[in-house]
């Protein structure tokens, strides 16, 4: 499936799945278990400026790229005492303009949260003693865009061709993920699972029979 | 929830009194087959009685019967018959039928009017249901001889199925008074309908035609006439027709083509077709015995392509034997939503699935089933979320909020407890009425439902 640029699309379950969606898939990054988002993904905005791959909201946490040749960088909102804090943090690692399989993971007993580009580690943050994953009212995900069109500001559209995206509450080893990609080795822990094969123009089929539908944002 | 259109009704109605409801005098369903008629459709229907009709022919819905109904009600009195409501009011804080339909643009304009009346006084219906025949070619499972005509035949010659019940017995029929008048017959109902219509229709804001089946009554032809003819036809009128689509190509042809004047002359306000399917293929087959599948859906999409402003909405009646295709009826439904997607139909979308769960009879209710099988309705319910767009317009085509949730809905209550005994007796109930079925219809059930196999011979055989 290709993101269009200008075109985000939205994992929110609660939000248009009445009530039959199980597993509360935002929240499952806001710290409470561990997680991994992965995904295959072929960049096809070409562009210096930045552009944002994914992003959760409303309390922002989300992967942009930069540069040329696609640098990451993660962007965190962070709880720390009480207080908002931001954190940003760069790498020297390019997603270049081929498939590569992204992962965003979160180990809840070592309070890392790392990003890998295939099996090489591409940004790790432990969190401090005093700081949180930040929590907010039904968190949601957006693909392709840092925000809602309508709202017209830190949208930073990013076009991209997407086969495979797999959302754990476990925090997934580089072989493991391969495996749930190449033979959709399901366990109890995947709670939406993508292949894209089965998709209407609104909604893309969640293989994981758990109904977190990603769907297009319509007006 | 506090709704301010609601809240102020009820204060208005509540003013005259706890039972006040505009329904009584603003909406009736008449079933001039068998002379009954109800105000609203929630109470049990009454006899018309014939001497009053002879004098007044809105009897038909003025009864001397409901207008001392509409007198408790204007003395602050709640009538037994409304019980439906005053359940609700009792018992909750959401807001009852009479609420509702007292909102409604065809009651509400019309309370001072009704306040200021006599009890006695006749009311001309803004919204009109009527049936004037129980003729049809279709003898659905869960119908009976009150509304089709092949049902009535059925029994009168084989006697009501062996149910604890006597399903559709004729002897039952007759001791209760409902025999059907034959559309061959002299019906003083369908005769007091006309003199009154003339005088009815100008002030018609909903006029809708059920049955038996609607397109096999000569009656239906008259009205559509009636609307082409009329030199000041009524343009508010929103005009509904049920049909199973399931008649010779003639009559669809003949529906379409009298549609197609009365719309493009500008006759009317709206036109929608009501129609019926509970399953898929042959067990949407099983279900509505005279059903031809594949006709029905050419009649389906001859309607939509035809009548480009049209809207169709499917009545399914969820029951024992829908689970098992209503996946691919779902599918069924989206796809021609899609391929008939225009920007002038009068409901937005040009088909609509109104899934409903069957409660009588109740040998056919989804309930029976066991808790395993009932995961199928669910998963019913994730296929028509797949299919969803959050959004109700023209231009974006897919299953609404409306029809996903009806369906999860119908999951919920049918894993709401059952007295194990009644479950017990309607489970064997089932078994008895499709054997019956097989052997009067030469129907196969077991080939026809194999997903059934295992539940039908664990409730024949086991004790």
């Amino acid at each position: 499936m290709i993101i269009k640029e200008g075109e985000p699309w939205l994992l929110w379950p609660s939000m248009v799945s009445y009530g039959i969606n199980t597993g509360e898939i935002g929240k499952t990054f806001e710290g409470d278990t561990d997680f991994t988002l992965s995904m295959n993904i072929k960049i096809l905005t070409k562009s210096s400026e930045k552009r944002t791959v994914f992003a959760k909201l409303p309390n922002y946490m989300g992967l942009d790229i930069e540069k040329e040749n696609n640098n990451l960088m993660l962007i965190l909102n962070l709880n720390k005492n009480g207080e908002t804090e931001w954190k940003y943090l760069f790498s020297e690692t390019e997603l270049g303009y081929d498939f590569n399989l992204l992962s965003f993971r979160y180990s809840k007993i070592n309070r890392i949260l790392d990003i890998m580009v295939n099996d090489i580690s591409a940004i790790e943050y432990k969190l401090e003693d005093d700081e949180e994953l930040s929590v907010g009212y039904e968190p949601h995900i957006l693909f392709g865009g840092g925000n809602f069109p309508h709202n017209g500001f830190n949208l930073n559209y990013c076009s991209y061709e997407l086969d495979f995206l797999m959302i754990s509450k476990e925090y997934k080893s580089y072989n493991q993920i391969y495996n749930i990609k190449e033979i959709e080795d399901l366990d109890n822990s995947i709670i939406g699972l993508y292949n894209f094969k089965k998709h209407t123009d609104y909604k893309v089929f969640d293989i994981s029979n758990n109904c977190n539908f990603l769907h297009k944002i319509i007006y | 929830m506090q709704n301010n259109i609601f809240e102020e009704t009820k204060k208005n109605l509540d003013s005259v009194g706890c039972g006040f409801c505009l329904a009584k005098w603003t909406q009736v369903t008449m079933h001039l087959q068998t002379g009954l008629n109800h105000s609203c459709h929630h109470p049990t229907a009454h006899k018309i009685p014939i001497a009053e009709i002879q004098r007044n022919p809105s009897a038909l819905h003025n009864t001397k019967f409901k207008k001392y109904k509409r007198k408790e009600m204007l003395d602050g009195k709640r009538p037994e018959e409304c019980d439906y409501c005053w359940n609700i009011e009792d018992n909750s804080d959401n807001y009852s039928d009479r609420i509702y339909k007292s909102s409604e643009p065809w009651s509400k304009p019309h309370l001072d009017e009704i306040i200021q009346s006599d009890w006695r006084a006749d009311f001309n219906p803004r919204y009109v249901e009527v049936s004037f025949s129980n003729t049809c070619n279709f003898k659905c499972s869960y119908c009976g001889p009150e509304y089709s005509s092949q049902w009535l035949q059925e029994v009168k010659q084989l006697g009501g199925y062996p149910t604890t019940d006597s399903f559709n017995s004729y002897g039952k029929l007759i001791e209760k008074n409902r025999l059907p008048i034959l559309q061959s017959e002299y019906n003083p109902f369908v005769e007091a309908f006309w003199k009154w219509w003339p005088e009815l229709y100008s002030d018609l804001n909903t006029f809708r035609i059920t049955g038996g089946e609607p397109l096999l009554s000569k009656d239906t032809w008259k009205v559509l006439d009636y609307i082409l003819e009329h030199p000041n036809p009524n343009k508010e009128l929103k005009l509904a027709i049920n049909s199973n689509l399931g008649v010779t190509d003639e009559l669809v042809d003949k529906l379409i083509e009298k549609l197609d004047r009365i719309i493009s002359e500008d006759r009317i306000k709206e036109v929608i077709i009501f129609t019926s399917v509970d399953a898929y293929g042959e067990q949407a087959e099983y279900i509505r015995n005279g059903l031809d599948f594949n006709k029905f859906w050419d009649n389906v999409n001859k309607v939509l392509y035809k009548l480009p402003k049209v809207t169709i909405t499917i009545m399914s009646t969820y029951n024992i034997l829908s689970p098992f295709s209503y996946n691919k009826l779902i599918e069924k439904v989206w796809e021609t939503k899609k391929e008939h997607q225009n920007l002038e139909r009068y409901w937005q979308h040009p088909i609509l699935l109104d899934t409903s769960y069957l409660r009588f009879p109740q040998h056919q209710s989804v309930k029976l089933l066991f808790d395993k099988q009932k995961e199928l309705i669910l998963d019913n319910a994730k296929t028509a979320l797949y299919l969803g767009v959050p959004i109700f317009t023209n231009t974006h085509m897919g299953m609404t909020e409306v029809e996903t949730e009806k369906i999860k809905r119908i999951y919920d209550w049918s894993l709401s407890k059952t007295d194990v005994n009644i479950l017990k007796t309607n489970r064997k109930d089932f078994v008895k009425f499709v054997d019956e079925h097989d052997k009067r219809r030469g129907t196969n059930f077991l080939k026809t439902f194999p997903e059934l196999e295992e539940f039908y011979k664990k409730i024949k055989y086991d004790n």
